[in-house]
Formats: structure tokens, C-alpha cells, sequence
């Protein structure tokens, strides 16, 4: 799969292929983080915060991949980790940058990632929730599933019954943010 | 918030709105701060959402790609004069040390030479007194745990004097003037330290028999560690020569102690009801299961199958699983079906079976291999990731080389592909055993596992005779009891229709012509404009409505009353197999009386008297309700409890013989049925606990996936 391909398919929803060939990069990156003060869970972390990035940048209209999608992935991971490590303050100087990224790539790289920052007050929210709800909000938003196809797949007695619990649950998740 | 609140915001968000709404829903967005944030909010859990679903995505992808670690839970790597597990720990007495400003290095160092290397001067040394005869442990202040087993000390009686000096970190190592060098190459190092015991002013000896242990922390464990001796030079510094790997020994456990059951199968038999904490339990539900997940192929000598063979077995499997045997087409064509695995990947996710047959568990985990590598909390931990991977030529490969240090046998499952780094690096060692053991241990192995799975087998193969035995019983009587039914409505209409023609032709006043045979639909019509009358009571009785028919010539009519009865049985939920009957007076007969909802309803024919007959099971008990000259409108009846023998005599009271002899084999079919309901309850409830268990056991079994890897062709993604 060329970097085309894997963009292709993470923008027509074939994940698994994708993200299975993402994975290549994954021992470079976590090695990268294991020389900089990191362990074995920040690198997962950090790596799975990149490709979330990733799989949502692509599905925006004017996304365009400057560089290769391996330098991508190394600069939104690298970015990533010199943040946690400021916020740490266990190295302030920390300095990862033996890379030549232009300032204004690596400026648009930042936004990304603060972009996203935003949302992980409602993943704690959504993390609140009961596993059923977690599940039925992913099926309807994320999977765009209709409530039929729901409710068969969480048991529910009916289509109104699902589309009752999704009222439900969203309700609780915004109280659950609310109270953040 | 009101739900189609709720449900405009997300049409705002997903663009959904036309022209007209969206300005408006913006206008109002754009006075209203409470709807703003609405917005924000339920934009933001959206967005919240998909990281979620993404995550879950990606985690369990990656779950599979990498299996997680699971050395590092306590941060230490064993560095070691030798090293030993932790868990050998317990049962040692705590000791803490303190380090002395005012120390004075001593005149003569462990070798009896009064050599001092700048690191001895320049590092601080912390002191510990032990007692020599008890076990010990303790923890330097940078972390190094060293465990002293009773007796380590060739010579010592009295307290000892333990002296500690370590450079874990780069700032130590250059404050004391060492170097990480050896014989002028530099090493990488992963911290040094110094120690030496003493009796007084004496140096004590180190037993080898029973070496101190030391576990050194670090961040990483990197492959290749070795320990080095340090060598004092002349000017000062140390050379560190005579490397050596670090092999943790390995302590062999009560074998039985130790856990060899998938992940979680304890736990679900405890919610399963059984009692988790007896072996005896557990094994016999988990050696059960021996044999019912995917095809085990055996690797090694006998049973190893080449690529030619798995080809060949894939086409015979595609003939077999397919309708018409794939007959038109050639082997190569089959193949075609296949996936792409070439000689060299096809045993990577096919051939292979993705399970370990809990017979394999059987054979190991017993008195036998007591004393060996498998009876160790090394191999406990190896095995749980064996389940994970389902690869029962891992597992062989530790049971075929017994005698090998665990960290050799790790590098063979490592190149088999496997991820085993992180035991590999540990450097685990062995046990050990006589070769002339280890074969019989083997051959052991072999012998227990055929049989716990041939015993497996036996079982499974009965209980599914059993099971089909039944199934095919309850078809016949259940057929037989069709034939029986549809024979006696047959007759019963034919009797009641020609009681109805009796009484009709009665009531018109017509002498009734009897028909010679038992045909009562092509029987002579005894004069025009009768043939009527024999139509309308025919209609009447197979419809049960009530006949009201005039006599176009005399004007005199004939009624035939049909009127609804409707019965019900009290607490009827209690009982099994309720039926209800109706015996009608003059027919010799009876009829079953079918429910409609709640209650049985069936309509009676003025012209009989009925009884009402109830029997029911429950638990192999039988309950009967009589009730005579039923009359239409509704019926309540309740069941009282009936010895099987009172039930036969009521049974000889309430019919004539022939109507009696059908009634009993109505019952015995009822009581095969109630047999076979009971049954299917057991077997429902067996097959509750097997999808329960069977997950567990065989994490990559699924009953719709291929029990064999040819059921169905893969799919090629």
C-alpha cells in the first residue's frame, strides 16, 4: 500500500487494512519516545493519539499530506510528546528537534493536535458512560447505524426503544461534561 | 434538553437543515448563549464519540498486532550475581541499611589486598547488618534489592556487615571515577554497584551453592546484558572484565499450585455457578472441552502436515462442505478458492490450529512434570501468552526440550515468529533432568493426552447420540401422533355428521336413507330438492356453526345448535403440558381442544354431552381435572395431583374401550414428550454453559467460523 492508498482507505472507511499498515511505523516511534524519558505506555499512547489524528484529519475535505505520511506521523508524535514532557516538567529542556520541519508545518501540526485536545474533556464524559451507551452512541454516530439496525444489535426491544436510550444517553453524557 | 432539541442540533451539525431553517436555527444561535453552548456541547461529545469508536479501533488492532508487556511490573530488571524471581522473596526478613558520612573504607579490600579503585573513596557506602543464618532481603537507596539466602556466607557466625556502593546513574559514574570500560572497549551499562560482606574486619566468601541475588532497576531490560567483574587498576579506576550472561534460576513450584487455565476460566465457572476453588471441579469442566474448538494439529515428529498435504486436505474439505462436491471443477480451480498462502506462510494463520486443546493442559499439568521447567511461575506466564497466541506448537516446544534452559527455548519460539522478546531477555535458565526422565516424560505427555482427549470425545460423542437419539423420537411419536389425530377427527366428523343428518332429517319430518358404506359424500340423493339438506348439515358440522335450515317445500326447519365453550385451567403456568380434552357421550371418541389465548375454546353440539378432561405434567407428577355436562359459556377447571395408576382407572370410567386404548397412547405420547422437554431444558442449559465457557477456552473459536479449516473457504480480504 503506498501512502495514497492508506489515505484512500482510511477516508473510504477500510480501517483495519489501513491501520494495520500504520502499524509499521509504530517501533520507530515508540523507540523515538523510549530514548526521550518516555515508556512503553506513553509511546502507545502517543501513538494511538497520531493516528487518531490521522484517520480524522483525511476524512476533511482540504486535507492534503505535505510530506510522506511517515513524516506525519513522526511530527504529530514528536510534537505530541515534547508537550507532555513541558507539562511533565521533568525536562523542560527537552528538545526532540534534531528534524529540519519548517516552523509553519510544524505550527500546523500543533493546531491539529490542540484541535483535538478539545475533544478529550467529552471522551472523559463519554468514558462515564455505561458500556451499553458508549456502544450505541458509537454505533449511531460514529457507524452512522440506523436505530433498527441498533436495537438488534444491543437488544432492544424496538427502534424506539434505541432512539429512546440514545436520548438517554447523550443527556447523560452532557451531564457528565457539565459536571467536568 | 427536549429531545428534538437534541435531534435539530444534530441535523444543524451533519448539514442536514435547508436553506430556510438553518438561517433561522443560526439567527437564534446567534442571540441565544444557552443554545450556543447546547451546541458546543453535543458538537463536542460527537466529536468525542468518534475519537471513541476510532480508539477502540485502533486499540484492539493493536492488541492483536503486539501482545502487551508484562515484565515490567515491578521495573526491575534482574541483573544479577545471579538472579532470582521475586516471588522467592517472600518469606525473607526486611532489612534497611544506612549509609555513614564519617565511613572509613576498611584497610584491606574483599580480595585482602589494601587496592582501593577511586569509586570505592569517591562513592558513599551504605551498611547493612544482617543476621547470616536467616533469610534476608533489602534495599539499597538506589534501589538495587539484594537477596541473601541463610547461609550465604561460607565462614560467617555472628552478625555481618554487609558494605553497599552503587552508581546507577550517569552523574554516580562520574563522580566515582568510573569508566564503562572493558580491556579498553566501552560498554553501555545498566549500573554498577559493589558489595561485600563482613565479620568483623574478615571478608566473607560468597557460598556458590546459595548465591546472593541482586535485582537492579532499570528502565529497559536490553537484550544481551551481562554482568561484569570488576578489576582494580593501579591508577585508580576499574577495568570490568569476565562477562557474563545473567541467568535467572528458576525455582520449581508445587506444579498444582500453579494456574494452567486460560485467562478468566476460573472466574466464569465461579459465575457459572461451580464451585471455582475445587481442581477437581475446574479440571473436569475444563478437560471437557478437550477437542471441541478448532482442529488441533499436532506439530512435531508424527502428526506434522506439509503444504502438499494441507492443499490437498483444503480441496477434499471444499468438495465435502460444497452441495455438488465442486464436481465441475478441477483441483487447481478449487485452489483457486484459496486464499494466497505460499509454502512458506500457510501455517501462519491456517493449518495451524488457533486453540489449545485443554488435553495438552492435562498431560502437563500433574505430579509428573513436577520438578521440571513447566512447574515454574516462568512457564505459568509463558503459557497464559501461549493461550493468547492459540499455537499449540509453542506449548510443544517447552514440553520437547525440558532440559533447556527456558531462555533457549524462548529464542525458538522467537524465531518461530512469536513475540517473545521480553522473555527471551529475561534470560530465564532451567532445571536440571535426566534425558532418560525427560523421554519418559514425553511419552507421558503423548499417552495422557490421547487419552484425556479420547475420554473428552467419548462423552461429547455420547451426549450428541443421546440428544439425536431423542430428537429422532419425539419426531416419530410426534409424527405417529399427527397420523393418530387427523384419523380420529376423521372419524369423529363422520360420526357426528351422521348423528346431525339423523336429527335434521327427523326434524323436517323426511325418512332418512342410511348410506350402506361408511361414504358419506356420494351417497344417492332420495328425491330432488333434499340434496340440500345433506350440504347445509355437512357444512354445519365441519364449520361447527349452527345449522338453521327451511325447507324450501314444507317450510319446516331444521336447527342443529353449535355454541362456544370457552375453558380455562387454573394456575396453568404451573403445570407442563396441559391438555384438554372433550368427550362427547355418544361418540365413542374424543377430541383435543386448542388454545386460543388464555383459554381453550372448542363449540358443543346441543345434540351431545360433553366431559371435560384435563391432564397436565409438572416434574414427572400428573395432574387430572374432570368435569361433566359441560355446557356452553365458560368453563374454569382445576388440577389436582393423580397417582399414574388412579389415572389409568379414571381413564377405563370415562371411555369405552377403544376410545380408552387411543386416549392412552395420546398419553404416552405426553409422557414421551414431557421426557424430552425435560431433556431439552438440560440441554439448553449445557448449551448455556458452553457458549459461556468455550470463548474462554477457545478465545478464537467461533461456532459460525470453520470448526475445521476447510468447513468454509476463507476470505480473502
Amino acid at each position: 500500500m503506498s501512502d495514497e492508498e492508506i489515505i484512500q482507505a482510511l477516508q473510504q472507511g477500510n480501517q483495519t487494512s489501513a491501520l494495520k499498515k500504520l502499524y509499521q511505523y509504530y517501533p520507530a516511534i515508540r523507540q523515538m519516545i523510549l530514548q526521550n524519558s518516555g515508556n512503553r505506555h506513553d509511546a502507545e499512547d502517543i501513538y494511538q493519539e497520531t493516528l487518531i489524528i490521522l484517520c480524522r484529519k483525511v476524512k476533511e475535505n482540504n486535507f492534503q499530506l505535505t510530506a510522506g505520511l511517515k513524516t506525519f506521523l513522526f511530527s504529530i508524535s514528536r510534537l505530541q510528546w515534547m508537550n507532555e514532557l513541558r507539562k511533565r516538567k521533568k525536562n523542560s529542556s527537552a528538545s526532540l528537534d534534531n528534524t529540519n520541519e519548517k516552523e509553519e508545518e510544524t505550527e500546523k501540526m500543533n493546531g491539529y493536535i490542540r484541535e483535538e485536545e478539545k475533544f478529550k474533556k467529552a471522551e472523559i464524559a463519554l468514558m462515564k458512560l455505561g458500556d451499553k451507551c458508549k456502544k450505541l452512541l458509537q454505533l449511531f454516530y460514529a457507524q452512522n447505524k440506523s436505530f433498527k439496525e441498533i436495537a438488534d444489535e444491543l437488544d432492544f426491544s424496538n427502534e424506539k426503544t434505541a432512539k429512546n436510550q440514545k436520548y438517554r444517553c447523550m443527556e447523560k453524557a452532557r451531564e457528565n461534561y457539565s459536571n467536568l | 434538553m427536549e429531545n428534538n432539541l437534541s435531534d435539530k442540533i444534530d441535523q444543524y451539525l451533519d448539514g442536514k437543515m435547508n436553506a430556510e431553517e438553518k438561517s433561522a436555527f443560526e439567527k437564534e444561535l446567534s442571540s441565544n448563549e444557552t443554545l450556543r453552548q447546547q451546541v458546543e456541547i453535543q458538537n463536542n461529545l460527537r466529536q468525542g464519540i468518534e475519537r471513541l469508536n476510532l480508539k477502540s479501533n485502533i486499540s484492539s488492532l493493536f492488541k492483536k498486532m503486539t501482545l502487551k508487556s508484562k515484565i515490567y511490573k515491578w521495573g526491575v530488571a534482574t541483573v544479577a550475581i545471579a538472579a532470582i524471581g521475586t516471588a522467592s522473596y517472600f518469606g525473607y526478613q526486611q532489612v534497611n541499611g544506612n549509609s555513614s558520612a564519617n565511613y572509613e573504607l576498611p584497610a584491606l579490600n574483599e580480595e585482602g589486598t589494601s587496592t582501593w579503585a577511586d569509586a570505592d573513596k569517591n562513592l558513599p557506602t551504605q551498611l547493612f547488618s544482617i543476621d547470616p543464618a536467616k533469610d534476608t532481603v533489602l534495599e539499597t537507596e538506589g534501589g538495587i534489592i539484594f537477596a541473601v539466602p541463610a547461609g550465604a556466607f561460607l565462614g560467617a557466625n555472628g552478625p555481618v556487615t554487609l558494605e553497599v556502593r552503587e552508581a546507577l546513574t550517569p552523574m554516580d559514574i562520574i563522580n566515582g571515577g568510573l569508566s564503562t570500560t572493558s580491556d579498553g572497549k566501552q560498554l553501555e551499562t545498566g549500573g554498577m554497584f559493589y558489595i561485600n560482606a563482613r565479620s568483623g574486619e574478615t571478608s566473607l566468601k560468597v557460598n556458590p551453592e546459595k548465591p546472593v541475588y541482586a535485582n537492579v532497576p532499570t528502565n529497559e531490560i536490553k537484550p544481551g546484558m551481562m554482568l561484569f567483574t570488576g578489576e582494580r587498576k593501579a591508577d585508580g579506576s576499574i577495568n570490568w572484565k569476565n562477562p557474563k550472561p545473567m541467568e535467572k534460576q528458576l525455582v520449581p513450584v508445587d506444579i498444582l499450585s500453579l494456574d494452567f487455565y486460560p485467562k478468566g476460566f476460573k472466574v466464569k465457572c465461579a459465575e457459572l455457578g461451580f464451585d471455582a476453588n475445587n481442581k477437581k471441579v475446574t479440571d473436569s469442566i475444563y478437560y471437557s472441552y478437550s477437542g471441541r474448538g478448532n482442529r488441533d494439529i499436532t506439530f512435531g515428529d508424527n502428526g506434522e502436515m506439509t503444504f502438499q498435504e494441507w492443499k490437498k486436505d483444503w480441496i477434499d474439505g471444499c468438495r465435502k462442505a460444497s452441495s455438488d462436491g465442486f464436481k465441475d471443477f478441477t483441483d487447481e480451480q478449487v485452489l483457486n478458492f484459496m486464499p494466497q498462502y505460499s509454502e512458506t506462510n500457510w501455517g501462519d494463520t491456517m493449518g495451524a490450529a488457533l486453540e489449545i486443546n485443554p488435553a495438552r493442559i492435562s498431560a502437563i499439568w500433574n505430579d509428573k512434570f513436577q520438578n521440571t521447567i513447566l512447574a515454574t511461575k516462568e512457564f505459568e506466564e509463558r503459557l497464559q501468552v501461549i493461550f493468547e497466541y492459540g499455537r499449540p506448537e509453542m506449548l510443544d516446544l517447552y514440553i520437547n526440550n525440558l532440559d533447556k534452559k527456558m531462555y533457549e527455548i524462548d529464542s525458538m519460539v522467537l524465531s518461530g515468529g512469536y513475540q517473545f522478546e521480553e522473555f527471551y531477555q529475561r534470560h530465564d535458565g532451567g532445571i536440571a533432568i535426566k534425558e532418560n526422565h525427560m523421554k519418559k516424560l514425553q511419552e507421558y505427555f503423548n499417552k495422557k493426552r490421547e487419552a484425556t482427549e479420547s475420554a473428552a470425545q467419548k462423552t461429547y460423542n455420547k451426549r450428541i447420540a443421546k440428544e439425536t437419539k431423542a430428537d429422532q423420537t419425539h419426531s416419530e411419536v410426534t409424527a405417529q401422533q399427527a397420523i393418530n389425530d387427523s384419523k380420529r377427527e376423521t372419524e369423529n366428523l363422520q360420526k357426528e355428521l351422521d348423528v346431525n343428518l339423523t336429527e335434521a332429517y327427523k326434524q323436517l319430518g323426511i325418512q332418512r336413507f342410511k348410506p350402506l358404506a361408511n361414504v358419506y359424500y356420494s351417497f344417492a340423493i332420495p328425491a330432488t330438492g333434499w340434496h340440500n339438506v345433506d350440504r347445509y348439515v355437512l357444512e354445519s358440522t365441519l364449520t361447527r356453526t349452527t345449522l338453521d335450515y327451511t325447507d324450501p317445500n314444507s317450510g319446516k326447519k331444521a336447527v342443529i345448535k353449535y355454541e362456544a365453550l370457552s375453558i380455562t385451567v387454573n394456575n396453568e403456568a404451573n403445570y407442563e403440558q396441559v391438555k384438554v380434552y372433550l368427550v362427547p357421550d355418544s361418540l365413542n371418541s374424543f377430541m383435543r381442544v386448542s388454545k386460543n389465548g388464555a383459554a381453550y375454546e372448542e363449540k358443543l353440539n346441543e345434540l351431545f354431552n360433553y366431559t371435560i378432561i384435563v391432564v397436565a405434567q409438572k416434574d414427572k407428577k400428573w395432574f387430572w381435572a374432570e368435569q361433566s355436562k359441560a355446557k356452553p359459556g365458560s368453563a374454569n377447571v382445576t388440577l389436582n395431583e393423580i397417582a399414574e395408576s388412579q389415572l389409568r382407572v379414571n381413564l377405563d370410567r370415562s371411555f369405552t374401550k377403544q376410545a380408552g386404548k387411543d386416549f392412552r397412547s395420546d398419553l404416552d405420547a405426553m409422557i414421551e414428550q414431557h421426557e424430552y422437554f425435560i431433556q431439552l431444558k438440560q440441554r439448553k442449559k449445557q448449551e448455556e454453559i458452553d457458549a459461556a465457557i468455550m470463548p474462554v477456552i477457545f478465545p478464537f473459536y467461533s461456532s459460525s467460523s470453520p470448526a475445521t479449516p476447510f468447513d468454509a473457504p476463507p476470505i480473502r480480504k
